[in-house]
């Protein structure tokens, strides 16, 4: 990706991964975990970690200010994932049509790029159609 | 014209990560991907890569 992204971190497993969001609000942990679906398919879903109650929150409003870097992460962290896996497809949907319709801006922004290495496709109405 | 893959970044293991491998950490997220996945069968992919 053109843009910079943060460094992250995985497990044994490289099905979860962990980095920082350094920004106006301080240090936020974030975490990107990839969950098996059907098939080859797996669930990507991302978000600030709660430590207390040992889980992902992607309805909190961050603000640090650095969204863009966090995406281009976690973009980075999937190209990773898939580059690791590749007999493995990866789904994803944001927790609002605005977060659906920001992550598909985003992927549109940078499809060149991500088309080099991947198919791109989205669902509309129960139907897929290639980006 | 022609696509240039840029490297990949390798991340470094974190072994205090290692406790919440294999626990599902958004359930309702997974439950919702469930049931998109569910009402949508998935597409049929080109072998050439992996997909997103």
């Amino acid at each position: 990706m053109d843009q910079p992204h943060y460094e992250f971190e995985t497990t044994v497993s490289g099905h979860l991964f962990s980095f920082i969001s350094e920004g106006e609000q301080g240090s936020i942990e974030k975490r990107v975990q990839f969950s098996p679906m059907r098939g080859n398919v797996f669930n990507l879903a991302f978000g600030d970690w709660n430590e207390l109650e040992g889980k992902i929150d992607d309805m909190v409003v961050t603000n640090n200010g650095d969204m863009e870097q966090v995406l281009a992460t976690v973009i980075e962290i999937t190209r990773f994932f898939l580059s690791e896996n590749i007999k493995i497809s990866v789904f994803l949907t944001g927790s609002t049509p605005a977060r659906t319709r920001l992550y598909q801006m985003i992927i549109n922004k940078n499809l060149d790029i991500i088309k080099a290495d991947f198919d791109v496709a989205a669902s509309r109405n129960g139907h897929w159609r290639s980006f | 014209m022609k696509k240039v893959t840029t490297p990949i970044s390798a991340p470094k293991h974190n072994p205090s990560l290692d406790k919440w491998d294999g626990v599902d950490l958004f359930p309702e997220k997974t439950a919702k991907a469930r049931e998109i996945l569910a009402k949508t069968p998935w597409p049929p992919r080109d072998e050439k890569s992996s997909s997103i």
